[in-house]
């Protein structure tokens, strides 16, 4: 294989197959639809599962505009690379900021020194140790 | 083959397609064998950017899901104040004009250059309906006093008051026990209902000005980039062989739609209905 028949095969796609205008028109309904629906179900309470069905269907349609209009369906599967990775990334950093936030710990309302919710022991990287938490925080960590 | 021969062969081919200008159409940039490689590259390139975008609008919803994880209650209260049928409205125009945009690069493959002018005209007037139900939406929050900064927890605004009826007052509570203590806020809803919206809620409105904020900012460089496409297409600078401005173009817009897409049901559905 010569270099230019590598960068042709990667590019050969990006020459695409036109979609006919009926299909757009059928993705466009059922985007509707969806819209319609996602707001129906709002008015009904499905307490945690709220946010969960919200999401659920922006990303069905968040899929068709991406799959049809952005033509990632007919396109090279690179840029379904590029795409797909942007959202790992976004997740990674939620996930990484949840995990901060969930270990940080909270005031102690008695003590006044941070501590990790569960263990009761005094957090890492919390509240730096001052003349006023010095004598507490051992009295913390004892406690299971 | 063996390895040491394959960039003589390259060259050769450059130096072939060099020699032979007038067989090069004029918008193949020299460093291109061909248009297909041309598009190929520009497309993914105009992936990573879309890539680059999704990060950029992920610190908000970052944002927003520390928030939803801390503190759910404040988006029942505060999610009274969007109004659903305006946020579905704009939902319906912008998924439409991502339709004309599609139709619009369709056109532009099979060499219908009328036929795309139209199409971007469509996603053009679609965007700015979309601005002015969004200044509405935005004139009406301003008016009740919801921007940050306004009656949330800045003693300057404390005397604001927009009309007779208590309407957009801020309130201070509890005075004596905290003479500095952020105020609520008085404000009806969509529905016609006074509420009192504790403090934090600014957290929510803060989140909704910014994150429609900078999608709108996106809406407004999109009409830019569709406005200057439209022009030279006008101008018959587009042909079925080279239609690359386009196609970025409405993909740059069809990722407006999809940010928009995630806003919606974030912002103005998932609050607690009564």
């Amino acid at each position: 294989m010569t270099i230019e028949s590598i960068a042709q095969q990667g590019t050969e796609e990006a020459d695409e197959a036109i979609s006919s205008a009926g299909s757009y028109w059928i993705v466009f309904a059922s985007l509707v639809s969806l819209t319609v629906l996602t707001v129906w179900v709002s008015y009904a309470d499905f307490g945690q599962a709220n946010i969960v069905i919200a999401v659920f269907i922006a990303s069905i349609k968040a899929l068709l505009v991406a799959l049809f209009f952005m033509h990632l369906r007919h396109g090279n599967q690179f840029h379904s690379l590029a795409f797909v990775s942007a959202f790992l990334f976004l997740a990674l950093f939620m996930l990484l900021t949840h995990d901060d936030l969930r270990t940080r710990g909270e005031m102690d309302p008695f003590y006044g020194g941070t501590v990790t919710p569960r263990s009761g022991q005094a957090a890492p990287g919390g509240e730096p140790e001052s003349a006023a938490t010095a004598d507490m925080v051992p009295v913390a960590k004892v406690v299971p | 083959m063996t390895n040491a021969s394959e960039p003589v062969v390259a060259t050769a081919n450059m130096e072939r397609q060099h020699d032979r200008p007038e067989s090069r159409p004029a918008f193949l940039a020299h460093h291109f064998s061909s248009p297909a490689q041309q598009l190929g590259a520009a497309k993914l390139g105009m992936w990573i950017f879309i890539a680059t975008e999704i990060l950029m609008f992920g610190g908000l919803f970052c944002a927003y899901s520390v928030l939803r994880g801390t503190d759910p209650e404040i988006f029942n209260v505060a999610h009274h104040f969007l109004s659903k049928p305006l946020g579905a409205a704009n939902t319906i125009v912008l998924l439409f004009s991502s339709l004309t945009a599609a139709l619009a690069v369709r056109s532009s493959q099979l060499g219908q250059r009328n036929a795309t002018s139209a199409y971007l005209i469509a996603t053009l007037s679609c965007a700015c309906v979309f601005l002015v139900i969004k200044y509405l939406e935005y004139s009406h929050k301003i008016h009740l006093g919801l921007l940050p900064g306004h009656c949330f927890g800045h003693p300057w605004f404390s005397a604001a008051t927009h009309d007779g009826h208590g309407v957009g007052t801020c309130l201070r509570v509890d005075m004596d026990a905290a003479p500095m203590m952020p105020e609520w806020v008085r404000a009806v809803d969509e529905t016609g209902k006074i509420r009192l919206l504790p403090p934090r809620a600014n957290m929510f409105f803060g989140l909704y000005f910014m994150m429609t904020g900078l999608h709108g900012l996106h809406v407004l460089v999109g009409i830019g980039i569709l406005s200057w496409v439209l022009v030279k297409n006008r101008a018959g600078a587009f042909s079925k062989a080279y239609y690359t401005p386009v196609d970025l173009g409405a993909l740059y817009w069809h990722l407006v739609d999809l940010v928009w897409i995630y806003l919606f049901p974030l912002l103005y559905l998932v609050g607690k209905p009564e």
